[in-house]
Protein backbone atom coordinates (compact mmCIF):
# COMPACT_ATOMS: atom_id res chain seq x y z
CA UNK A 1 0.00 0.00 0.00
CA UNK A 2 1.61 3.20 -1.33
CA UNK A 3 2.01 6.84 -3.13
CA UNK A 4 4.89 7.49 -4.79
CA UNK A 5 5.51 10.62 -6.96
CA UNK A 6 8.26 10.00 -9.69
CA UNK A 7 10.11 12.58 -12.17
CA UNK A 8 10.33 11.58 -15.76
CA UNK A 9 10.75 15.15 -17.70
CA UNK A 10 11.61 18.71 -15.39
CA UNK A 11 12.69 20.92 -17.97
CA UNK A 12 10.52 23.34 -19.59
CA UNK A 13 9.35 24.86 -23.07
CA UNK A 14 11.24 21.86 -24.53
CA UNK A 15 13.25 18.93 -23.90
CA UNK A 16 17.02 19.47 -24.55
CA UNK A 17 19.72 17.61 -24.59
CA UNK A 18 22.96 19.53 -23.76
CA UNK A 19 26.29 18.13 -21.24
CA UNK A 20 25.37 21.28 -18.75
CA UNK A 21 22.47 20.13 -17.63
CA UNK A 22 21.71 16.55 -17.84
CA UNK A 23 22.02 16.45 -14.01
CA UNK A 24 18.89 17.69 -13.20
CA UNK A 25 17.59 16.31 -16.50
CA UNK A 26 16.64 17.61 -20.16
CA UNK A 27 13.45 15.95 -20.80
CA UNK A 28 10.23 17.74 -21.36
CA UNK A 29 7.18 17.52 -18.08
CA UNK A 30 6.13 14.20 -17.24
CA UNK A 31 5.29 13.58 -13.73
CA UNK A 32 3.63 10.06 -12.82
CA UNK A 33 1.43 9.48 -9.18
CA UNK A 34 1.89 5.85 -8.46
CA UNK A 35 -0.44 4.90 -6.51
CA UNK A 36 -0.97 1.16 -5.55
CA UNK A 37 -3.62 0.62 -7.84
CA UNK A 38 -4.54 -1.55 -10.91
CA UNK A 39 -3.99 2.00 -13.21
CA UNK A 40 -1.23 3.87 -14.18
CA UNK A 41 -1.89 8.00 -13.50
CA UNK A 42 0.15 10.35 -15.35
CA UNK A 43 0.38 14.31 -15.82
CA UNK A 44 1.32 15.27 -18.95
CA UNK A 45 3.61 13.78 -21.97
CA UNK A 46 6.27 15.54 -22.54
CA UNK A 47 9.26 13.68 -23.33
CA UNK A 48 9.62 12.62 -20.72
CA UNK A 49 7.21 10.18 -21.11
CA UNK A 50 9.02 8.26 -24.16
CA UNK A 51 11.62 6.71 -21.82
CA UNK A 52 8.94 5.67 -19.15
CA UNK A 53 6.99 4.21 -21.40
CA UNK A 54 10.03 2.04 -22.74
CA UNK A 55 10.51 0.70 -18.73
CA UNK A 56 7.12 -0.06 -18.66
CA UNK A 57 7.33 -2.71 -21.43
CA UNK A 58 9.62 -4.65 -18.89
CA UNK A 59 7.27 -4.57 -16.06
CA UNK A 60 4.23 -6.64 -15.37
CA UNK A 61 1.26 -4.76 -17.46
CA UNK A 62 -1.27 -2.66 -16.07
CA UNK A 63 -4.07 -1.80 -19.26
CA UNK A 64 -5.61 1.18 -17.35
CA UNK A 65 -3.66 4.43 -18.15
CA UNK A 66 -5.02 7.80 -16.56
CA UNK A 67 -3.83 11.09 -17.60
CA UNK A 68 -4.04 14.31 -16.41
CA UNK A 69 -3.35 17.15 -18.65
CA UNK A 70 -2.70 20.94 -17.22
CA UNK A 71 -2.53 22.44 -21.02
CA UNK A 72 -1.65 21.57 -24.54
CA UNK A 73 1.62 23.11 -25.54
CA UNK A 74 4.17 21.08 -27.53
CA UNK A 75 6.65 20.45 -24.45
CA UNK A 76 3.38 18.73 -22.91
CA UNK A 77 1.87 16.57 -25.60
CA UNK A 78 4.79 15.64 -27.69
CA UNK A 79 5.59 12.16 -25.91
CA UNK A 80 2.14 10.91 -26.06
CA UNK A 81 2.53 9.68 -30.06
CA UNK A 82 5.91 8.09 -28.86
CA UNK A 83 4.36 6.18 -25.57
CA UNK A 84 4.59 2.35 -26.12
CA UNK A 85 1.48 1.47 -24.26
CA UNK A 86 -0.70 3.62 -27.04
CA UNK A 87 0.35 0.74 -29.42
CA UNK A 88 -1.72 -1.78 -27.88
CA UNK A 89 -4.95 -2.41 -28.10
CA UNK A 90 -5.79 -4.16 -25.25
CA UNK A 91 -4.55 -0.82 -23.30
CA UNK A 92 -7.34 2.13 -22.26
CA UNK A 93 -6.26 5.47 -22.01
CA UNK A 94 -8.52 8.16 -20.28
CA UNK A 95 -7.68 11.85 -20.91
CA UNK A 96 -8.65 14.33 -18.32
CA UNK A 97 -8.29 18.04 -19.55
CA UNK A 98 -9.97 21.68 -20.27
CA UNK A 99 -11.84 22.06 -23.32
CA UNK A 100 -11.10 26.68 -24.27
CA UNK A 101 -13.11 28.69 -26.20
CA UNK A 102 -11.28 27.81 -29.34
CA UNK A 103 -11.46 23.87 -29.25
CA UNK A 104 -11.83 20.74 -27.16
CA UNK A 105 -8.74 18.74 -25.98
CA UNK A 106 -10.23 15.94 -27.56
CA UNK A 107 -10.12 18.13 -31.20
CA UNK A 108 -6.74 19.02 -30.53
CA UNK A 109 -6.00 15.99 -29.50
CA UNK A 110 -6.98 13.86 -32.40
CA UNK A 111 -5.75 16.35 -34.88
CA UNK A 112 -2.11 15.55 -34.01
CA UNK A 113 -2.80 11.88 -33.77
CA UNK A 114 -3.65 12.23 -37.41
CA UNK A 115 -1.71 14.64 -38.68
CA UNK A 116 0.13 14.31 -41.62
CA UNK A 117 3.44 15.14 -40.18
CA UNK A 118 2.86 12.75 -37.05
CA UNK A 119 6.36 10.94 -36.83
CA UNK A 120 5.19 7.60 -36.23
CA UNK A 121 2.60 5.83 -38.51
CA UNK A 122 -1.13 6.65 -36.39
CA UNK A 123 -2.19 3.59 -37.80
CA UNK A 124 -0.42 1.62 -35.37
CA UNK A 125 -1.88 3.89 -32.00
CA UNK A 126 -3.93 0.62 -31.50
CA UNK A 127 -5.12 1.62 -27.61
CA UNK A 128 -8.68 2.62 -26.94
CA UNK A 129 -8.62 6.30 -25.84
CA UNK A 130 -11.73 8.47 -23.86
CA UNK A 131 -11.60 11.81 -23.18
CA UNK A 132 -13.28 13.44 -20.29
CA UNK A 133 -13.79 17.44 -20.21
CA UNK A 134 -12.88 19.05 -16.51
CA UNK A 135 -13.67 22.35 -15.60
CA UNK A 136 -11.61 24.06 -13.59
CA UNK A 137 -12.35 23.49 -9.92
CA UNK A 138 -13.48 19.74 -10.61
CA UNK A 139 -13.18 17.34 -8.10
CA UNK A 140 -13.32 13.84 -10.02
CA UNK A 141 -11.94 10.52 -8.38
CA UNK A 142 -9.67 7.52 -10.60
CA UNK A 143 -10.88 4.56 -9.26
CA UNK A 144 -12.67 4.00 -5.96
CA UNK A 145 -9.35 5.79 -4.27
CA UNK A 146 -7.74 8.92 -5.80
CA UNK A 147 -9.51 11.87 -5.31
CA UNK A 148 -8.62 14.85 -7.94
CA UNK A 149 -8.57 18.55 -7.24
CA UNK A 150 -8.30 21.06 -10.13
CA UNK A 151 -7.49 24.87 -10.05
CA UNK A 152 -7.05 27.22 -12.89
CA UNK A 153 -3.81 28.46 -13.27
CA UNK A 154 -2.19 32.00 -14.39
CA UNK A 155 -0.59 30.88 -18.38
CA UNK A 156 -2.73 30.43 -21.62
CA UNK A 157 -5.86 29.03 -22.40
CA UNK A 158 -7.27 27.14 -19.27
CA UNK A 159 -4.10 25.71 -17.60
CA UNK A 160 -5.02 23.24 -14.82
CA UNK A 161 -3.11 22.54 -11.84
CA UNK A 162 -3.89 19.18 -9.84
CA UNK A 163 -3.74 18.05 -6.48
CA UNK A 164 -3.78 14.48 -5.87
CA UNK A 165 -5.06 12.56 -3.04
CA UNK A 166 -4.23 9.18 -1.80
CA UNK A 167 -4.55 7.19 1.34
CA UNK A 168 -4.13 10.31 3.33
CA UNK A 169 -1.54 12.18 1.14
CA UNK A 170 -1.79 14.90 -1.63
CA UNK A 171 1.02 16.06 -4.05
CA UNK A 172 0.09 19.10 -5.90
CA UNK A 173 1.26 20.11 -9.50
CA UNK A 174 1.55 24.05 -10.59
CA UNK A 175 2.43 24.22 -13.72
CA UNK A 176 2.61 26.38 -15.68
CA UNK A 177 1.85 29.13 -13.81
CA UNK A 178 2.56 32.99 -13.58
CA UNK A 179 2.38 35.79 -10.97
CA UNK A 180 -0.92 37.43 -11.37
CA UNK A 181 -0.44 40.44 -10.65
CA UNK A 182 -0.06 44.00 -12.06
CA UNK A 183 -2.92 43.03 -14.59
CA UNK A 184 -0.96 40.12 -16.11
CA UNK A 185 -4.33 37.72 -16.48
CA UNK A 186 -3.07 34.75 -19.11
CA UNK A 187 -6.14 32.51 -18.37
CA UNK A 188 -8.95 32.42 -20.99
CA UNK A 189 -11.61 34.62 -19.31
CA UNK A 190 -9.25 36.00 -16.68
CA UNK A 191 -9.38 39.40 -17.88
CA UNK A 192 -12.85 39.64 -18.40
CA UNK A 193 -13.56 38.15 -14.64
CA UNK A 194 -11.25 40.72 -13.42
CA UNK A 195 -12.79 43.69 -15.32
CA UNK A 196 -14.83 45.16 -12.30
CA UNK A 197 -12.54 45.17 -9.58
CA UNK A 198 -8.87 43.58 -10.80
CA UNK A 199 -7.17 44.01 -7.20
CA UNK A 200 -10.05 41.42 -5.83
CA UNK A 201 -9.53 39.28 -8.87
CA UNK A 202 -6.15 39.28 -8.32
CA UNK A 203 -6.15 38.68 -4.45
CA UNK A 204 -8.86 36.47 -5.21
CA UNK A 205 -6.55 34.00 -7.19
CA UNK A 206 -3.56 34.02 -4.27
CA UNK A 207 -6.47 33.19 -2.16
CA UNK A 208 -7.42 30.28 -4.10
CA UNK A 209 -4.25 28.79 -5.01
CA UNK A 210 -3.20 28.64 -1.25
CA UNK A 211 -6.05 27.62 -0.11
CA UNK A 212 -5.81 24.58 -2.93
CA UNK A 213 -2.14 24.01 -1.81
CA UNK A 214 -3.37 23.69 2.06
CA UNK A 215 -1.19 21.16 4.10
CA UNK A 216 -0.19 19.44 0.77
CA UNK A 217 2.75 16.77 1.38
CA UNK A 218 4.44 17.27 -1.73
CA UNK A 219 3.99 20.67 -4.21
CA UNK A 220 5.83 20.57 -7.65
CA UNK A 221 6.28 24.13 -8.92
CA UNK A 222 6.95 26.17 -11.94
CA UNK A 223 10.01 28.18 -11.44
CA UNK A 224 11.17 28.53 -14.65
CA UNK A 225 12.67 32.42 -13.67
CA UNK A 226 14.61 33.87 -11.36
CA UNK A 227 13.34 36.98 -9.54
CA UNK A 228 16.76 39.06 -11.37
CA UNK A 229 14.98 37.72 -15.03
CA UNK A 230 11.09 37.36 -14.38
CA UNK A 231 8.94 38.17 -17.48
CA UNK A 232 5.77 37.67 -16.46
CA UNK A 233 3.62 37.45 -19.24
CA UNK A 234 5.64 34.21 -20.48
CA UNK A 235 3.67 32.61 -18.02
CA UNK A 236 6.03 31.08 -15.83
CA UNK A 237 6.91 32.00 -11.97
CA UNK A 238 10.07 32.02 -9.73
CA UNK A 239 11.35 30.00 -6.38
CA UNK A 240 10.35 33.00 -4.40
CA UNK A 241 6.83 33.04 -5.07
CA UNK A 242 6.63 29.02 -5.29
CA UNK A 243 8.05 29.16 -1.96
CA UNK A 244 5.92 32.12 -0.59
CA UNK A 245 2.94 29.93 -1.97
CA UNK A 246 3.85 26.79 -0.17
CA UNK A 247 4.67 28.57 3.25
CA UNK A 248 1.69 30.23 3.63
CA UNK A 249 -0.27 27.23 3.00
CA UNK A 250 1.96 24.87 5.19
CA UNK A 251 2.83 22.77 2.45
CA UNK A 252 5.87 19.76 3.54
CA UNK A 253 7.89 19.56 0.22
CA UNK A 254 8.46 22.03 -2.41
CA UNK A 255 10.34 21.36 -5.49
CA UNK A 256 11.38 23.60 -8.19
CA UNK A 257 10.15 22.48 -11.35
CA UNK A 258 9.74 23.41 -15.05
CA UNK A 259 13.74 24.72 -15.55
CA UNK A 260 14.28 26.74 -18.24
CA UNK A 261 16.49 25.90 -21.26
CA UNK A 262 18.85 27.99 -20.45
CA UNK A 263 19.02 26.80 -16.90
CA UNK A 264 22.23 24.81 -16.60
CA UNK A 265 22.84 22.20 -13.47
CA UNK A 266 24.89 24.98 -12.16
CA UNK A 267 21.87 27.45 -12.43
CA UNK A 268 19.53 25.32 -10.78
CA UNK A 269 21.72 24.77 -7.88
CA UNK A 270 21.65 28.47 -7.47
CA UNK A 271 17.84 28.59 -7.73
CA UNK A 272 17.64 26.59 -5.16
CA UNK A 273 20.01 27.83 -2.94
CA UNK A 274 18.40 31.56 -3.27
CA UNK A 275 15.74 29.97 -1.22
CA UNK A 276 17.67 27.56 1.42
CA UNK A 277 17.59 29.72 4.34
CA UNK A 278 13.67 31.30 3.74
CA UNK A 279 12.90 27.75 3.24
CA UNK A 280 14.39 26.68 6.20
CA UNK A 281 13.09 29.13 8.42
CA UNK A 282 9.87 28.40 7.16
CA UNK A 283 10.57 24.96 7.84
CA UNK A 284 9.04 23.40 4.13
CA UNK A 285 11.82 21.36 2.86
CA UNK A 286 12.79 22.33 -0.65
CA UNK A 287 14.35 20.00 -3.33
CA UNK A 288 15.00 21.30 -7.28
CA UNK A 289 13.17 18.55 -9.56
CA UNK A 290 15.54 15.94 -10.56
CA UNK A 291 14.75 13.55 -13.58
CA UNK A 292 14.38 10.30 -12.38
CA UNK A 293 13.69 11.32 -8.40
CA UNK A 294 10.94 9.34 -6.77
CA UNK A 295 9.17 10.54 -3.21
CA UNK A 296 7.36 7.93 -1.21
CA UNK A 297 4.31 10.21 0.41
CA UNK A 298 2.84 6.42 1.91
CA UNK B 1 40.42 28.41 -50.16
CA UNK B 2 39.45 25.43 -48.40
CA UNK B 3 38.13 22.73 -50.51
CA UNK B 4 36.76 20.66 -47.63
CA UNK B 5 33.11 20.19 -46.22
CA UNK B 6 32.00 20.44 -42.32
CA UNK B 7 29.55 19.10 -40.76
CA UNK B 8 27.90 19.45 -37.31
CA UNK B 9 24.91 17.30 -35.96
CA UNK B 10 23.05 19.46 -33.55
CA UNK B 11 20.63 16.85 -33.26
CA UNK B 12 20.84 12.94 -33.83
CA UNK B 13 17.42 11.64 -33.01
CA UNK B 14 14.91 10.10 -34.58
CA UNK B 15 10.78 10.37 -33.52
CA UNK B 16 11.37 12.55 -30.45
CA UNK B 17 14.22 14.01 -28.17
CA UNK B 18 16.39 11.79 -25.40
CA UNK B 19 18.12 13.60 -23.63
CA UNK B 20 20.20 11.95 -20.92
CA UNK B 21 24.00 11.04 -19.47
CA UNK B 22 23.76 8.07 -21.25
CA UNK B 23 23.42 9.54 -24.79
CA UNK B 24 26.49 12.09 -23.69
CA UNK B 25 28.93 10.47 -26.92
CA UNK B 26 25.99 10.20 -29.38
CA UNK B 27 23.05 12.73 -28.76
CA UNK B 28 19.51 13.27 -27.53
CA UNK B 29 18.49 16.23 -29.32
CA UNK B 30 15.91 15.72 -32.89
CA UNK B 31 17.36 16.13 -36.29
CA UNK B 32 19.85 18.98 -37.26
CA UNK B 33 22.39 18.74 -39.72
CA UNK B 34 25.20 21.79 -40.28
CA UNK B 35 26.97 21.78 -43.56
CA UNK B 36 29.60 24.50 -43.95
CA UNK B 37 31.96 25.36 -47.17
CA UNK B 38 34.32 27.96 -46.15
CA UNK B 39 32.37 31.11 -44.36
CA UNK B 40 28.99 29.85 -45.71
CA UNK B 41 26.76 27.07 -44.24
CA UNK B 42 23.25 25.24 -44.71
CA UNK B 43 21.38 23.50 -42.48
CA UNK B 44 19.13 20.10 -42.72
CA UNK B 45 15.64 20.26 -40.81
CA UNK B 46 15.14 21.77 -37.71
CA UNK B 47 14.65 19.44 -34.72
CA UNK B 48 15.30 20.65 -31.35
CA UNK B 49 18.85 20.29 -32.39
CA UNK B 50 18.44 23.62 -33.78
CA UNK B 51 18.06 25.47 -30.78
CA UNK B 52 21.42 24.19 -29.66
CA UNK B 53 22.49 26.10 -32.74
CA UNK B 54 20.84 29.07 -32.14
CA UNK B 55 22.13 29.43 -28.81
CA UNK B 56 26.05 29.24 -30.48
CA UNK B 57 24.96 32.24 -32.65
CA UNK B 58 24.23 34.69 -29.47
CA UNK B 59 25.45 37.94 -30.19
CA UNK B 60 25.50 37.41 -34.20
CA UNK B 61 23.31 39.61 -35.84
CA UNK B 62 21.87 39.93 -40.01
CA UNK B 63 21.99 36.67 -39.99
CA UNK B 64 21.03 34.69 -43.44
CA UNK B 65 20.15 30.99 -42.42
CA UNK B 66 19.43 28.60 -44.88
CA UNK B 67 17.43 25.63 -43.74
CA UNK B 68 16.46 22.60 -45.87
CA UNK B 69 13.40 20.75 -44.92
CA UNK B 70 13.47 16.41 -45.81
CA UNK B 71 9.96 16.18 -44.36
CA UNK B 72 7.55 18.42 -42.80
CA UNK B 73 7.14 15.53 -39.48
CA UNK B 74 7.26 17.54 -36.01
CA UNK B 75 10.97 15.69 -35.36
CA UNK B 76 12.24 17.34 -37.90
CA UNK B 77 10.73 20.84 -37.77
CA UNK B 78 9.75 21.12 -34.06
CA UNK B 79 12.99 23.29 -33.14
CA UNK B 80 12.08 26.03 -35.20
CA UNK B 81 10.04 28.27 -32.66
CA UNK B 82 12.90 28.35 -30.41
CA UNK B 83 15.41 29.10 -32.84
CA UNK B 84 17.18 32.19 -31.09
CA UNK B 85 17.78 34.00 -34.53
CA UNK B 86 13.89 34.00 -35.40
CA UNK B 87 13.44 36.38 -32.34
CA UNK B 88 15.52 39.30 -34.35
CA UNK B 89 14.30 41.45 -37.13
CA UNK B 90 17.36 41.86 -39.05
CA UNK B 91 17.90 38.21 -39.39
CA UNK B 92 16.56 36.46 -42.73
CA UNK B 93 15.31 32.85 -42.36
CA UNK B 94 15.29 30.92 -45.79
CA UNK B 95 13.13 27.66 -45.91
CA UNK B 96 13.95 25.07 -48.61
CA UNK B 97 11.89 22.28 -49.56
CA UNK B 98 10.39 20.62 -52.94
CA UNK B 99 7.28 21.62 -51.62
CA UNK B 100 5.33 24.69 -53.24
CA UNK B 101 6.07 27.62 -50.53
CA UNK B 102 2.90 28.39 -49.37
CA UNK B 103 2.87 24.58 -48.09
CA UNK B 104 6.10 25.38 -46.29
CA UNK B 105 4.75 27.92 -44.60
CA UNK B 106 1.07 25.67 -43.97
CA UNK B 107 3.07 23.02 -42.78
CA UNK B 108 5.11 24.69 -40.49
CA UNK B 109 3.00 27.47 -39.31
CA UNK B 110 1.46 24.45 -36.49
CA UNK B 111 4.52 25.03 -34.55
CA UNK B 112 3.48 28.36 -33.90
CA UNK B 113 -0.38 27.87 -33.15
CA UNK B 114 -1.79 29.46 -30.00
CA UNK B 115 -3.68 25.93 -29.18
CA UNK B 116 -0.23 24.23 -28.80
CA UNK B 117 2.63 27.20 -28.40
CA UNK B 118 2.97 30.18 -26.63
CA UNK B 119 2.99 31.85 -30.25
CA UNK B 120 0.51 33.75 -32.68
CA UNK B 121 1.62 31.98 -35.88
CA UNK B 122 4.72 31.85 -37.79
CA UNK B 123 4.14 35.06 -39.98
CA UNK B 124 4.04 37.02 -36.46
CA UNK B 125 7.80 36.42 -35.29
CA UNK B 126 10.28 38.96 -35.91
CA UNK B 127 12.52 37.76 -38.11
CA UNK B 128 11.85 37.78 -41.62
CA UNK B 129 11.24 34.21 -43.07
CA UNK B 130 11.04 33.23 -46.62
CA UNK B 131 9.64 29.75 -47.99
CA UNK B 132 11.13 28.57 -51.11
CA UNK B 133 10.17 26.15 -53.28
CA UNK B 134 13.43 23.97 -54.53
CA UNK B 135 13.81 22.78 -58.13
CA UNK B 136 16.32 20.56 -59.02
CA UNK B 137 19.90 21.38 -60.04
CA UNK B 138 19.01 25.16 -57.90
CA UNK B 139 21.85 26.84 -56.53
CA UNK B 140 21.73 28.11 -52.87
CA UNK B 141 24.70 29.19 -50.73
CA UNK B 142 26.81 27.65 -53.64
CA UNK B 143 25.58 24.30 -53.63
CA UNK B 144 23.52 22.41 -56.43
CA UNK B 145 20.88 21.05 -54.68
CA UNK B 146 19.45 17.51 -56.15
CA UNK B 147 16.80 15.84 -54.38
CA UNK B 148 14.72 12.36 -54.92
CA UNK B 149 11.50 11.56 -52.86
CA UNK B 150 12.31 8.54 -49.98
CA UNK B 151 10.62 5.33 -49.19
CA UNK B 152 8.32 6.59 -46.09
CA UNK B 153 7.01 3.11 -45.93
CA UNK B 154 3.82 1.42 -46.22
CA UNK B 155 2.42 1.68 -42.92
CA UNK B 156 3.16 6.00 -43.17
CA UNK B 157 1.62 5.95 -46.42
CA UNK B 158 -1.86 4.83 -44.27
CA UNK B 159 -1.99 8.31 -43.04
CA UNK B 160 0.42 10.77 -44.88
CA UNK B 161 0.98 10.12 -48.87
CA UNK B 162 2.99 13.52 -48.46
CA UNK B 163 6.25 13.01 -49.81
CA UNK B 164 9.53 13.05 -47.83
CA UNK B 165 12.88 13.73 -49.83
CA UNK B 166 16.66 13.28 -49.63
CA UNK B 167 19.20 15.35 -50.75
CA UNK B 168 22.55 15.98 -52.68
CA UNK B 169 24.72 18.65 -52.29
CA UNK B 170 27.26 19.36 -54.93
CA UNK B 171 30.24 22.04 -55.34
CA UNK B 172 32.54 22.12 -57.97
CA UNK B 173 35.31 22.51 -55.53
CA UNK B 174 34.25 20.91 -52.26
CA UNK B 175 32.96 17.25 -51.81
CA UNK B 176 29.50 15.88 -52.43
CA UNK B 177 27.37 15.41 -49.96
CA UNK B 178 24.16 13.42 -49.63
CA UNK B 179 21.45 13.13 -46.74
CA UNK B 180 18.99 10.50 -46.44
CA UNK B 181 16.59 10.67 -43.35
CA UNK B 182 13.21 8.57 -42.83
CA UNK B 183 13.72 6.38 -45.90
CA UNK B 184 13.24 2.91 -45.82
CA UNK B 185 16.11 1.43 -47.84
CA UNK B 186 14.26 -1.34 -48.78
CA UNK B 187 13.96 -3.05 -52.55
CA UNK B 188 11.38 -0.58 -54.07
CA UNK B 189 11.53 2.62 -56.97
CA UNK B 190 12.18 5.12 -54.20
CA UNK B 191 15.05 3.22 -53.29
CA UNK B 192 16.99 2.88 -56.75
CA UNK B 193 16.21 6.33 -57.20
CA UNK B 194 17.47 7.48 -53.73
CA UNK B 195 20.34 4.84 -54.79
CA UNK B 196 20.99 7.02 -58.16
CA UNK B 197 21.21 9.87 -55.78
CA UNK B 198 23.87 9.01 -54.02
CA UNK B 199 26.53 7.68 -56.53
CA UNK B 200 29.61 7.99 -56.03
CA UNK B 201 28.84 10.52 -53.10
CA UNK B 202 32.10 11.65 -50.75
CA UNK B 203 30.04 11.68 -47.48
CA UNK B 204 26.31 9.79 -46.94
CA UNK B 205 24.27 10.74 -44.03
CA UNK B 206 21.68 7.70 -43.82
CA UNK B 207 18.90 6.75 -41.55
CA UNK B 208 19.44 4.19 -39.29
CA UNK B 209 16.60 3.91 -36.50
CA UNK B 210 16.47 0.46 -36.33
CA UNK B 211 18.69 -2.07 -34.64
CA UNK B 212 17.62 -5.48 -36.41
CA UNK B 213 15.58 -6.93 -33.37
CA UNK B 214 13.10 -3.75 -33.70
CA UNK B 215 12.94 -3.96 -37.40
CA UNK B 216 11.78 -7.01 -37.24
CA UNK B 217 8.27 -5.55 -35.81
CA UNK B 218 8.39 -2.20 -37.76
CA UNK B 219 8.61 -2.93 -41.36
CA UNK B 220 7.01 -0.61 -43.75
CA UNK B 221 7.56 2.54 -40.83
CA UNK B 222 9.73 4.32 -43.00
CA UNK B 223 13.34 3.72 -41.46
CA UNK B 224 16.37 1.64 -42.00
CA UNK B 225 18.72 -0.52 -39.95
CA UNK B 226 22.14 0.19 -39.98
CA UNK B 227 22.48 -3.17 -42.47
CA UNK B 228 19.98 -1.74 -44.96
CA UNK B 229 21.47 1.98 -45.36
CA UNK B 230 25.57 0.69 -45.53
CA UNK B 231 24.28 -1.96 -48.17
CA UNK B 232 22.47 1.19 -49.99
CA UNK B 233 26.26 2.94 -49.52
CA UNK B 234 27.92 0.01 -50.65
CA UNK B 235 25.23 -0.12 -54.07
CA UNK B 236 26.13 3.75 -54.41
CA UNK B 237 30.08 3.22 -53.91
CA UNK B 238 29.42 6.00 -51.19
CA UNK B 239 32.97 6.87 -49.98
CA UNK B 240 32.10 7.57 -46.13
CA UNK B 241 29.08 7.09 -44.42
CA UNK B 242 27.73 8.53 -40.95
CA UNK B 243 24.51 6.60 -39.45
CA UNK B 244 22.18 9.26 -38.11
CA UNK B 245 18.33 9.12 -36.58
CA UNK B 246 19.08 7.10 -32.87
CA UNK B 247 16.32 5.62 -32.24
CA UNK B 248 14.94 7.24 -28.49
CA UNK B 249 16.56 5.31 -25.76
CA UNK B 250 19.16 3.87 -27.60
CA UNK B 251 22.24 3.94 -25.51
CA UNK B 252 25.73 4.91 -26.07
CA UNK B 253 26.89 1.42 -25.08
CA UNK B 254 24.79 -0.24 -27.47
CA UNK B 255 25.46 2.02 -30.53
CA UNK B 256 29.29 1.14 -29.47
CA UNK B 257 28.54 -2.49 -29.47
CA UNK B 258 26.82 -2.64 -32.86
CA UNK B 259 29.59 -0.27 -34.60
CA UNK B 260 32.35 -2.77 -33.47
CA UNK B 261 29.99 -6.04 -34.58
CA UNK B 262 29.38 -4.40 -38.00
CA UNK B 263 33.12 -3.00 -38.65
CA UNK B 264 33.80 -6.63 -38.06
CA UNK B 265 31.61 -8.08 -40.87
CA UNK B 266 33.33 -9.32 -44.23
CA UNK B 267 30.91 -7.02 -46.11
CA UNK B 268 31.93 -3.80 -44.50
CA UNK B 269 35.47 -4.19 -44.18
CA UNK B 270 36.16 -1.75 -46.89
CA UNK B 271 33.36 0.47 -45.93
CA UNK B 272 34.15 3.73 -43.85
CA UNK B 273 31.40 4.67 -41.40
CA UNK B 274 30.76 6.26 -38.16
CA UNK B 275 27.51 6.97 -36.07
CA UNK B 276 26.66 10.77 -35.86
CA UNK B 277 27.56 12.21 -32.43
CA UNK B 278 26.47 15.85 -31.60
CA UNK B 279 29.87 16.81 -30.26
CA UNK B 280 32.59 16.81 -32.94
CA UNK B 281 32.51 18.96 -36.69
CA UNK B 282 33.28 16.28 -39.14
CA UNK B 283 35.20 17.01 -41.93
CA UNK B 284 34.98 15.60 -45.61
CA UNK B 285 38.11 16.39 -47.50
CA UNK B 286 38.36 16.67 -51.55
CA UNK B 287 40.17 13.99 -53.15
CA UNK B 288 42.61 16.43 -54.59
CA UNK B 289 42.85 14.27 -58.05
CA UNK B 290 38.85 13.98 -58.90
CA UNK B 291 37.63 15.78 -61.90
CA UNK B 292 34.46 16.86 -60.78
CA UNK B 293 31.42 17.47 -63.02
CA UNK B 294 27.62 18.54 -62.15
Amino acid sequence: MSYKVSLHGVRGSRPKHKLEMLGYGGNSTSIEFKVDEDFHLFLDGGSGLVKRGIELGKEPPKKEFHILITHTHWDHILGFPLFEPMYNPKNTFTFYASNTQKASFEELFKGLMNSNHLPVPSSQIKAKINFVEIKPGNEFKIGPNVKVKTLQLNHQGITLGYRVEYKGASAIVITDNAPIENGNYMGENMATLAKADPKQFEKQFDLGLIGFLDQADLVVFDTHFTEENLKPDWGHSTPQRALAFCDKARVKKLSLFHHAPEDSDSDVDAKLASICDEAVKKGVEVFASTEGHEWTLV
Amino acid sequence: MDSSLKIKFWGTRGLVSSPGPDHAIYGGNTATIQISKNDQFIVVDSGFGLTNFGDSLAGKSNLDIHIFYTQFRWDHTQGLPFFLPIYFPENNIHLYSPHPADEIHKKLDILFDPSYSPFEGLKKMPANIHCHQIKQNDLVQTFNVQFEEVNVGREIRKNSNIPSYSYRFSSADAPDLAVVLNHEASPCKENEKVTELCRDVDMLIHDALYFEEDYLDHQGWGHSTPRLALELALKARARKVILTQHAPGRTDQSINELMDALKKEKNFQNLKFDFAQEEPEYIVEQIKNVKKAI
